[in-house]
């Protein structure tokens, strides 16, 4: 309803803070109660004006494959992880997790983050998928977690979904190149 | 004044809507014969090209009549064909109508002409007019669902005097309509049953057979019904159509001939996909493909064969794996962190698993270590007692009723413990590995659900499709990618 009060410029739209420039995963992480070793692991981020995200990849082997047990088995509340899809059950290689920098407080900012963000950040992860430069031993043996954040009250989905595709997309050529 | 069908031809028995399969150029004649070929030898009376479950409408004029040649030609006499030979004109319908009968079939299902929908006078002088063009028997085809015309009881009073029309398959599942059909019809006119979720009661209430999408799959089934309601035991036909209930409901539902194309893909009778607009992972989803697959599963369809599980340098090889073709890889290549997601069923019973299972000294060590722990805003977890293969059972939603809370850690809890359980009894995790796993399910169940047993079956189910998916890499990459443009997040555009 207020989305649409605030469409028809009946009610003004809620001004927030700005969405964090610069997300350092580690520190996100650590945050969460995981301590990585950043010698063990690749990272990346990128942001625009709408969708921020900080990621890292890394061996199942290794230090992040216990972040990833951890994650999804000790959700922190409003923070939780939940899995990179571009739909639901249709997952992305390699395995992915992505997970809020700043807790959500409703249900509608949850289909925001569980929506528009993860399909934006599915679809960045296949695109990298589609272009043949993830190896079929990186998507078998590693996997990846993304710390994200987005304006909460924006309106326009479709609009969030291509913003968090771009970050993404940017933040994966800090992995991957171009 | 009535002239009633006094040809020979009589419908007995069941006959699959044949899918048709198709290749870059048209028709796949290879896969097609095929397919009858394995009708046949599955208990097909009769076969049925370019009906519904054929996509005939997705076929150009000279591919029809391509599908109906080769029809007649692979059935090499055994059994009779009756063509589906509907378009939404006229003069379609009677062309075609005249090459089946040229090419060999015994008799014409003609659908009522859709889209524009006719008046029933139309509707009657179609059928006229199609009657008098050839004189092979004309089977009208009722399924208004999708043709938008529906004919009422009355209509059908009229069209069964027409020279030339033998019977009515109906499609439509009114089984009000169906019923009153049945009882006032003359024995020659011959109704048939083209509706899977209601072929009992069809059958029992009259119907001389049935023309069905899932007969393209199990035959078998039905005539196994026929038999039984022919000898009065109701009982068992019951358990026979309670054995094919949740498949042909799916078959129905998604997308026709692409669920059963699936299917019968599945069970080793390859018969490629299905033409756009239908695709993969849409009108069929996920979640309907692996319960298709489970639905094979459970009627002993599904090949059995060795899935090999690698661990370092050790081994274990699953010898009775259901191998479903093209879903099941030949080996497991490590088994440090396999990961898999499943969302199942809808409304606030909707079930959503991610779960991760892994050799015991490994990452899923993290999963251990912290179940039983309370901490402030963390959702804890708890290690599940009594099950056999060691499972942590990690809710990530706040607990906000009583009600809530039964339905998360009775109704969910005991849904993983019996999800976790069938999937060894199915063979999937063999026992030999049980004792070095360690599994953890992440699960949501909504604040609002109401329905216990709805949210027991749903995260029962997506759990089972979870770890299939996680120890087959499901989906694949291929996957991925051709569904990278057209995959829609539920939540993705909607306020």
């Amino acid at each position: 309803m207020r989305v649409e009060l605030e469409k028809l410029g009946i009610v003004k739209p809620k001004v927030t803070s700005e969405v964090k420039s610069e997300i350092r995963i580690l520190d996100a992480l650590d945050r969460q109660g995981v301590k990585i070793d950043s010698s063990e692991v690749k990272v990346g981020a990128a942001s625009n004006d709408t969708v921020s995200v900080g990621l890292v990849f890394g061996r199942k082997t290794g230090p992040l494959g216990s972040a990833f047990v951890r994650l999804l088995t000790t959700p922190k509340v409003g923070q939780e992880a939940l899995t990179v899809i571009l739909e639901p059950n249709l997952a992305v290689k390699p395995s992915a997790l992505m997970f809020p920098i700043r807790t959500i407080k409703s249900m509608r900012q949850a289909s925001l983050f569980y929506g528009p963000v993860q399909s934006g950040a599915g679809k960045a992860v296949a695109t990298y998928l589609e272009r043949g430069v993830i190896s079929k031993m990186e998507q078998d043996e590693f996997v990846m977690i993304m710390a994200m954040d987005v304006n909460l009250y924006s309106r326009n989905r479709r609009q969030i979904t291509q913003a968090s595709q771009s970050a993404v997309e940017e933040a994966l050529t800090e992995i991957w190149g171009e | 004044m009535s002239s009633l069908y006094d040809g020979d031809f009589r419908f007995k028995g069941v006959y699959p809507a044949l899918v048709t399969p198709f290749s870059d150029e048209g028709v796949n004649e290879k896969q097609y014969r095929n397919l009858i070929d394995y009708t046949i030898k599955a208990g097909a009376t009769g076969i049925v090209p370019c009906g519904t479950t054929g996509e005939f409408t997705s076929m150009r004029f000279e591919e029809k009549v391509e599908a109906i040649r080769i029809a007649c030609d692979a059935v090499k006499g055994r059994v009779p064909v009756i063509a589906g030979t509907g378009a939404a004109y006229t003069a379609d319908v009677v062309k075609l109508t005249r090459k089946a009968a040229e090419l060999g079939a015994s008799g014409a299902l003609v659908v009522t002409p859709y889209f524009l929908r006719p008046s029933t006078k139309e509707i009657y002088e179609h059928f006229e007019k199609v009657a008098a063009s050839t004189d092979i028997p004309i089977f009208v085809y009722n399924i208004p669902q999708v043709t938008g015309v529906p004919l009422h009881w009355t209509v059908v009073d009229g069209l069964r005097e027409i020279d030339g029309i033998a019977g009515l398959k109906d499609s439509s599942g009114d089984l009000i309509n169906l019923t009153t059909i049945l009882v006032r019809k003359p024995d020659e006119f011959q109704v048939v049953v083209g509706h899977d979720e209601v072929a009992l009661p069809a059958l029992a209430t009259g119907c001389d057979g049935a023309i069905l999408a899932s007969a393209n799959v199990f035959p078998g089934k039905y005539l196994r019904m026929m038999t039984l309601l022919e000898e009065g035991d109701l009982k068992s036909a019951r358990i026979v159509q309670r054995s094919i209930q949740r498949i042909v409901r799916i078959f129905v539902n998604r997308g026709g001939g692409l669920a059963v194309k699936a299917a019968l893909n599945m069970i080793g009778v390859p018969v490629g996909t299905a033409r756009r607009p239908l695709l993969e992972g849409d009108s069929l989803g996920y979640g309907d493909l692996d319960e298709l697959r489970i639905c094979l599963e459970d009627l002993q369809m599904i090949e059995r064969g060795p899935v090999t599980f690698i661990m370092g340098d050790r081994s274990i090889v699953a010898e009775d794996y259901p191998k479903a073709i093209g879903m099941v890889p030949n080996q497991v290549n490590d088994l440090t962190l396999l990961h898999g997601e499943a969302l199942f069923g809808g409304g606030n019973e909707v079930a959503h698993v991610d779960l991760v299972m892994g050799m015991r000294d490994g990452p899923m060590q993290e999963a251990l270590k912290n179940a039983g722990k309370i901490t402030e805003n963390v959702h804890s977890s708890n290690e599940i007692k009594d099950l056999e293969l060691t499972t942590v059972f990690a809710p990530t939603v706040t607990v906000t009723s009583e009600s809530h809370k039964k339905m998360v850690y009775e109704v969910a809890e005991k849904a993983v413990v019996d999800a976790v359980r069938r999937t060894v009894t199915d063979r999937i995790i063999p026992e030999e590995l049980v004792p070095d796993l360690v599994l953890a399910v992440n699960v949501f169940v909504h604040p609002s659900a109401a329905n216990p047993k709805r949210v027991h079956i749903n995260n029962f189910i997506a759990v089972r499709h979870a770890l299939r998916r996680a120890i087959e890499g499901r989906q694949s990459t291929k996957e991925i990618v051709a569904r990278k443009d057209s995959a829609r997040h539920p939540f993705a555009y909607s306020p």
